[in-house]
């Protein structure tokens, strides 16, 4: 299994990340990324790896998101610098609401590290969805220090507008002629989108003539851009339509 | 070009904020804000700046967010308590957080050139990204700065969709006239501001009318609106005029706020 098309969370500042403790301002989280370095003796910069002030199984890093992500991997690694600090085993915690905490696994130790460098990865069993997930390190050689990343699928954020009530008007071009027939409708987007929507048209009224013993009526997006789209109303054959009136859903997704 | 209208993303504390590295526990992104000042150098609150431990060209802060924003401008500033500042720089960013893209294809932006003086540089096309990051290139002394980055005021999207909204089968709509139903519709969780609502058919069973005599003119005449829409929830109401009538009808609703 590779990490190939799946987003670095911590390296692309996608989340926040808060530590149990650390051990003092220079072993923090900020150092914490998989392969972080600071060229292992600038002393003032501290270590490479996240290391506890406290050393018990109460310990953990926790990364949080605005929005769900599904977790699919987490990649473990000891302390670069200095000296030999891994953690030898952790457990996974999960939360999707925030209200109510899973143990991957049960909370079943999974392998960690066995030197500074060798990035270890664990990939889910099945992909996680959550909003916060947590590494808990169980067993440790020296002390608790780690460098981690957690791999997550791409995401698509939404953006959705509504509008009601486009209309032909009364007694409109449909309600003559014969063939193919069409009256537009200009809509205009509350809020320009920022990148091009899909459009939902639908009917809610229906004022129309059969033809044949035939309903024919439709209702179709053209032209659509970011800030609006033509409405086109539509009837052929011999039918003659009074009226119509549609609503529509648009959304963008990027 | 002005900043006014935009949002502060770093002082509105809307971004997360990595750095490659910190020269030390006081020199971090939390003291990277433009203009920052704590009374440095009579202080041990740290500098008034990010400052990296490693003067290379691998040195960035990258800010993250988790819906797209776009990205009008940004500005940065030296160190306010030492002369230490960039005096270049290139920016990257990302909008799926696998593919990064050089602003310009990497061409130096110019930094600055004193402590305090703020430097803003407007982007050539709005950048659309959940990940910025500014890769300083050239600098005095030390590689430290002060930056905002600003975007768009955006607006949120809440939608909820309900479906299956009907008078029943054989309704007062099933007789001719000017007829209409009105049915209770709840939103499954109260929005904070009333939505718009669409509302149309998924199922129509009509009989049409003849209103003109001629053998070949038959009128179908069915509606569905919402009315008195609340945060809670609206009336659906169906009705038929003209003579048309309906055995059934049935609507589907989408529900949008913005703010």
């Amino acid at each position: 299994m590779s990490t190939d098309g799946l987003v670095q969370i911590i390296s692309n500042a996608q989340c926040y990340l808060r530590t149990s403790t650390n051990y003092d301002g220079i072993h923090t989280q900020f150092n914490a990324l998989l392969n972080y370095t600071n060229n292992n003796g600038i002393k003032g910069a501290g270590s490479e790896s996240w290391c506890a002030s406290v050393i018990d199984q109460n310990q953990f890093i926790v990364a949080g998101c605005e929005v769900p992500r599904t977790f699919m991997c987490v990649a473990i690694q000891g302390r670069g610098d200095d000296y030999d600090q891994w953690v030898t085993s952790f457990k996974i915690r999960y939360s999707l609401d925030n209200v109510t905490w899973f143990e991957y696994r049960n909370g079943a130790a999974l392998p960690g590290n066995k030197d500074r460098n060798t990035v270890v990865n664990h990939f889910f069993d099945t992909p996680i969805r959550a909003r916060s997930i947590a590494i808990h390190p169980l067993t440790w050689n020296n002390h608790i220090s780690l460098r981690c990343e957690f791999y997550a699928k791409p995401i698509q954020s939404s953006f959705t507008q509504v509008g009601s009530d486009i209309y032909t008007g009364e007694n409109c071009a449909l309600n003559s002629g014969s063939g193919k027939r069409e009256v537009v409708v200009p809509v205009k987007f509350p809020v320009e989108f920022s990148s091009l929507p899909k459009v939902a048209l639908n009917f809610d009224q229906i004022d129309c003539t059969d033809a044949t013993n035939q309903t024919r009526i439709g209702v179709q997006p053209r032209n659509v851009t970011t800030k609006g789209f033509d409405c086109v109303f539509y009837t052929w054959n011999e039918n003659k339509v009074y009226s119509l009136r549609a609503d529509y859903i648009a959304t963008a997704l990027e | 070009m002005s900043v006014a209208n935009l949002v502060p993303l770093c002082s509105s504390s809307r971004v997360n904020l990595r750095t490659s590295t910190n020269f030390n526990g006081v020199h971090s992104q939390f003291n990277s804000l433009l203009n920052y000042k704590n009374g440095a150098p009579n202080t041990q609150a740290g500098a008034e700046a990010w400052c990296a431990a490693i003067n290379d060209a691998n040195q960035y802060i990258v800010a993250g967010v988790d819906t797209p924003k776009t990205f009008i401008a940004l500005s940065i500033q030296g160190r306010g308590d030492a002369d230490q500042w960039i005096t270049s720089y290139k920016v990257r960013y990302s909008l799926d957080g696998i593919n990064w893209i050089d602003y310009r294809n990497g061409n130096a932006l110019p930094g600055n050139s004193d402590r305090n003086t703020v430097v803003t540089h407007f982007f050539d096309q709005p950048i659309r990204a959940r990940s910025i990051s500014i890769c300083p290139l050239t600098f005095q002394n030390q590689i430290a700065l002060r930056f905002e980055l600003y975007s768009q005021p955006e607006k949120h999207s809440f939608t909820q969709v309900g479906q299956g909204i009907t008078p029943g089968d054989n309704s007062v709509l099933n007789n001719a006239g000017d007829n209409e139903v009105l049915v209770d519709v709840v939103f499954p969780f109260e929005f904070n501001s009333v939505p718009i609502v669409a509302l149309t058919f998924d199922h129509l069973d009509t009989r049409s009318t003849n209103t003109q005599g001629t053998d070949d003119f038959q009128q179908t005449c069915v509606g569905v609106t919402p009315i008195n829409i609340t945060t809670k929830g609206f009336k659906a109401r169906f009705y038929t005029w003209n003579g048309a009538r309906a055995f059934n009808l049935r609507a589907d609703y989408v529900a949008t706020t913005l703010d």
